[in-house]
């Protein structure tokens, strides 16, 4: 029985390995000089995106350096890109009361940053965490934080 | 035979065996990145003065700390013989905000520089004035055991809140009422100058007392809520020269008979050495 069972265990390991192939030699003919061998190959789009990381903003800073957004790698479909989108409720909340709020404003060099979209590795987008004076004044004492989302995904162009 | 069968098992097992894979983001997701900041609970401001004395609360120094969003008020003293003359914060003249020697700040959300600037203050001629007074409470209670400080000179308050200080020259004084802890209870100036007795209230908070030459003084004085001092009456308590027509108000009608004979000079000096004469004797 033991016997029966190793050498069945065997034969479905063997079914499962990966074995070498080959291609299939083609003899030519007298008359022939070249052959012909199609070889196809697919080769999926891909890409590397550099998001931004946490940062603490200074008391009473008007504008904070957020690091860029950039394509870093990219390997794209003729009229595809990838499209970076800004999820943020614009308010970073007191720690210890959420009904404390201090708000701010994530901006380019453009104005306010909502979206970017790249076709080329290397191009970025630098950001800033921005908070006004008059919020600052008003802010009462106290931690506060705050998360934005960079969504990305990859779209079609046009 | 088994130990090959064996052995070819396990290296088919390596061969098939599932390897862990992970992929570096999910295309299409979302990433996240946190923003923090803090905010102080207070702040300080800075005191620049020379010939004064700025504190909150009671407390003084260079710097005095105020508690975020919160309005300080201050008070700003001169020293004996000076007056103040300027005040800045953050460089903003804000001289006519000061009443009485305080100053209330707007809600405190970064630190703040005050600068006081003072200048001497020519005292008057050789005129001095005892002063005596009253000292109550907003709702007329004498307050007892207190310091009454007049320009540096000193008196205690009984039990009645009656107090006495003596030799108050002519010119302008800081008045400072001290408890027995040393706290302020009232703070505000004063400038005697000689004319008809009255009192003014100007629109710095501060009292212009006019009063007779070398006349003795009574002053009602009430400390408010907020630490002020109001002065709401002076009288003229000069005593009146035995044997003679001079009253202790200071008015000299009985004697108007006498000085219609006289010229009008010995007439004013007979008046003030009745006067000095009379002041010797009471003392």
């Amino acid at each position: 029985m033991k016997k029966s069972v190793s050498f069945f265990l065997a034969l479905v390991l063997c079914g499962l390995a990966c074995f070498p192939a080959f291609a299939a030699e083609t003899a030519l003919g007298p008359d022939e000089t070249t052959g012909e061998l199609q070889l196809s190959y697919a080769v999926g789009p891909s890409y590397t995106v550099s998001i931004p990381g946490d940062v603490q903003v200074a008391f009473n800073a008007l504008s904070t350096d957020f690091e860029s957004v950039e394509l870093t790698e990219a390997r794209l479909e003729p009229g595809y890109a990838v499209l970076i989108a800004l999820v943020s409720d614009g308010l970073l909340k007191h720690t210890e009361d959420a009904s404390k709020t201090l708000a701010y404003s994530v901006n380019s060099a453009d104005g306010a940053f909502q979206t970017a979209q790249y076709t080329t590795a290397g191009e970025a987008t630098a950001l800033t965490v921005d908070i006004t004076s008059d919020a600052w004044h008003a802010a009462p004492a106290g931690d506060y934080t705050g998360t934005v989302t960079f969504e990305v995904s990859y779209v079609a162009v046009g | 035979m088994r130990k090959t069968a064996a052995f070819l098992l396990c290296f088919m097992l390596l061969l098939v065996c599932p390897v862990a894979a992970s992929a570096q983001g999910t295309p299409g997701g979302g990433i996240d990145a946190t923003i923090y900041a803090s905010v102080p609970d207070s702040h300080w401001i800075t005191v620049e003065a020379e010939h004064a004395q700025v504190t909150l609360d009671g407390q003084g120094g260079a710097q005095l700390k105020a508690a975020r969003l919160s309005e300080p008020r201050l008070l700003i003293r001169p020293e004996n013989g000076y007056r103040v003359t300027r005040v800045t914060l953050n460089g903003t003249d804000v001289t006519d905000a000061v009443i009485g020697g305080y100053y209330t700040l707007e809600p405190v959300y970064e630190d703040k520089t005050l600068t006081v600037s003072t200048e001497a203050v020519q005292q008057e001629t050789d005129d001095t004035h005892d002063i005596s007074g009253t000292i109550v409470d907003e709702s007329g209670n004498p307050v007892p055991g207190v310091t009454v400080d007049i320009g540096g000179h000193t008196g205690v308050t009984d039990e009645d809140g009656h107090f006495t200080v003596e030799d108050v020259p002519d010119g302008r004084h800081p008045v400072t009422i001290i408890g027995p802890d040393g706290e302020i209870l009232g703070y505000t100036e004063i400038e005697i100058v000689d004319g008809q007795i009255g009192v003014t209230e100007g629109e710095d908070g501060s009292f212009t007392i006019t009063s007779p030459t070398d006349a003795a003084l009574d002053l009602e004085m009430t400390i408010t809520s907020d630490g002020r001092i109001q002065i709401g009456k002076v009288t003229d308590v000069t005593p009146a020269v035995p044997g003679s027509d001079i009253p202790k108000t200071g008015r000299v009608g009985g004697a108007a008979a006498v000085c219609i004979l006289l010229p009008a000079a010995v007439c004013v000096l007979a008046v003030r050495l009745a006067r000095a004469k009379g002041k010797r004797r009471s003392a």
